[in-house]
């Protein structure tokens, strides 16, 4: 009757193993393979979104005519950096890659600029004109026009001095009158000296300044050589060197000492010479003339004693 | 138990089960009266009403919202809104967004144009007053005769014209000095001048260039100004009939309560339902709702502007009248109370 036992006793209890994965379980599995799949799925659009934001960049720089190659460094980088900040299945990523192209390029415009910027401050010091045109750059120029000009008044003295028309006394006299004028000549030709210096200087700056504009407003693509702005100011400080001379020279078209008055301040200073009267040296025409009766009258050369002006 | 003890039990016991009856059958009525004035109060709150306006008010059991059939001006309101928001959303859009991108393009080239003269302006300034002062020398000297000397008198031979040449000399140095002076004061006021020009020439070519840069602020705008323009049409009669819609609703909304506290407790899903469309109170119980259920103002909401379009035909409001007295609903019933 064992079949009558087996009819009422409950059956053996099965194993966990034996009993299968519960509702709880079978819905977790298929909750993961769900999120595996969607995890492989946002990995996809992931990789989707980043090609798809290179061929933007890439099509960008074509567009600007550009070779997309050039930047293939930038674009990766950003692109590293994008997948770096974000989760591994964010799908999202292309929010971070947007206008990619656009944002290199602007980058990289801005750092050529400020690249070639930099190599022109290694050039060009700040106040460099100044420093490459010193102030005493016209100083042997200036001594040696204000050394002319007073040679040439000096000369003047002492001619009066060997016509003697003048004394010893009064070429003293004479020459610091001269000593006199050599402090207004001397701020004179400063002042010719500086301006001259200015334009110089000008010139310089002028160069430095569409150097920089230049590099200022670089354009990506295009290469900026700083050497093309040293050798330009090179050339422009040669020249003015060269040309300095000249400059003040030009400006200079007559004695800067003035000689009109020396005759005087030196018969002021030594007296009267008590000269006859000799009309012909009032009117300038103190020439020899046979029908003069007072030509010759001391005999020897006849200009000798006039004071001529 | 004796036999008498017994029918007076069986007769208490009788008349005990037909006053039971009796009272049942009271209680049954009484029920069936209730039910039946609470229908009486149901149908009563859902009866259809008309507001200031004419227009039929109904309650939609299939879809348990209250419905409004709008006048022809206000149909016309709504079909008008309706369009303008599509084409708003659409060709607008579309246009606008055109407009950006060309706008967005034009600012790149000018940031360009803005890099470029905003380092000449900066980089490239105009000449010192040392170099101006200079070349005026220059000139200066040139177009002077400075190697001019009172020796002219002696080719003169006349006397007061030698007197007058030697009185009115000036010495190479005075004239120099002359010169330079002159110079100077002009060139002061010729640096301020180029300075001036320089900015006049620069300054307004770099703003312009700047705004377009900046995205065409002020050239470009930001949006369809077509729903705004509108808006600035409304009148007095929207703005009248966005009062008349509040009164209307919140006189529904008072019957709609009456009935419903006559009816009891079994209608409190639909007095939970009802109440989205009463107008929102304050602590006090003041109405606040300051604007109409089809939504917002005349000036926030194209759909109550009266000037919106103007597409009212006589024939299709007598054709509507007409279908409502024969009870064909025609209205278009797309635009209901929504709720505050």
């Amino acid at each position: 009757m064992s079949w009558i036992t087996d009819l009422f006793s409950s059956p053996p209890q099965a194993s966990p193993a034996d009993r299968g994965p519960s509702a709880e379980e079978i819905a977790a599995q298929k909750a993961a393979e769900e999120a595996a799949a969607q995890k492989q799925t946002n990995i996809a659009k992931r990789g989707q979104a980043v090609d798809a934001s290179r061929q933007a960049a890439n099509d960008y720089f074509t567009s600007l005519g550009l070779d997309p190659n050039m930047f293939s460094d930038d674009v990766n980088h950003r692109i590293t950096q994008a997948l770096s900040y974000t989760a591994d299945d964010d799908p999202n990523i292309g929010q971070y890659l947007d206008n990619l192209g656009q944002t290199i390029y602007d980058t990289r415009t801005a750092a050529n600029r400020q690249n070639a910027t930099r190599q022109l401050d290694l050039s060009f010091a700040p106040d460099f004109e100044t420093s490459r045109i010193a102030n005493t750059a016209d100083d042997p120029i200036l001594a040696a026009i204000n050394n002319e000009q007073r040679g040439t008044a000096d000369d003047y003295v002492n001619n009066l001095v060997k016509r003697g028309v003048i004394s010893a006394s009064g070429q003293a006299a004479a020459e610091k009158d001269l000593d006199t004028q050599g402090a207004r000549v001397k701020t004179i030709l400063d002042d010719l000296g500086n301006t001259s210096i200015a334009a110089g200087r000008q010139n310089l700056s002028d160069i430095v300044g569409r150097g920089r504009s230049a590099a200022s407003s670089l354009a990506l693509g295009n290469t900026f050589d700083p050497t093309k702005y040293t050798s330009e100011a090179d050339q422009a400080y040669n020249d003015f060197v060269n040309n300095l001379g000249n400059s003040i020279r030009s400006k200079v078209t007559g004695p800067l000492y003035d000689t009109s008055k020396l005759a005087t301040i030196a018969g002021s200073a030594q007296g009267a010479g008590n000269f006859k009267f000799d009309p012909s040296a009032l009117a300038g025409t103190n020439v020899n003339n046979p029908n003069d009766p007072t030509a010759n009258l001391f005999g020897g050369n006849p200009n000798q004693r006039r004071i001529t002006f | 138990m004796d036999p008498i003890t017994i029918a007076l039990m069986g007769g208490t016991a009788l008349s005990g089960l037909l006053q039971g009856n009796a009272q049942r059958d009271q209680a049954e009525r009484a029920l069936q009266m209730q039910q039946a004035l609470a229908q009486e109060q149901m149908k009563f709150a859902k009866a259809g009403r008309t507001d200031a306006y004419g227009n039929k008010v109904y309650f939609d059991p299939t879809t348990n919202e209250w419905k409004t059939q709008l006048d022809p001006f206000q149909d016309r309101l709504v079909k008008a809104g309706e369009a303008e928001q599509f084409r708003g959303l659409t060709h607008d859009a579309a246009q606008n967004r055109s407009i950006r991108d060309a706008a967005a393009q034009r600012g790149r080239t000018a940031g360009d144009y803005y890099d470029r003269l905003a380092g000449q302006y900066v980089n490239q300034q105009p000449p010192s007053e040392g170099s101006i002062e200079d070349e005026l020398i220059r000139l200066g000297v040139v177009g002077s005769d400075v190697g001019y000397g009172p020796n002219v008198s002696r080719t003169a031979g006349n006397l007061p014209y030698a007197i007058s040449g030697v009185q009115n000399y000036q010495t190479p140095l005075a004239r120099l000095a002359q010169i330079i002076a002159g110079a100077r004061g002009n060139a002061i006021n010729e640096r301020n001048n180029r300075a001036t020009a320089r900015n006049n020439q620069f300054l307004p070519a770099m703003q312009s260039f700047e705004r377009t840069a900046m995205g065409g602020q002020g050239s470009v705008p930001d949006q369809s100004t077509t729903p705004k323009d509108l808006m600035k049409e409304s009148g007095d009669m929207a703005k009248t009939l966005v009062t008349a819609q509040n009164n209307t609703s919140r006189n529904i909304g008072n019957a709609f309560n009456q009935t419903i506290t006559a009816a009891g407790k079994p209608y409190e899903g639909l007095v939970k339902a009802m109440s989205m469309y009463k107008s929102p109170t304050n602590k006090t119980g003041t109405n606040t709702n300051t604007q109409g259920y089809y939504g917002g103002s005349p000036e926030t909401n194209p759909l109550l502007n009266p000037n919106t379009y103007n597409y009212y035909n006589d024939q299709d409001w007598r054709q509507r009248q007409q279908n409502m007295n024969n009870g064909v609903d025609t209205f278009d019933d797309r635009f209901y109370f929504q709720g505050a």
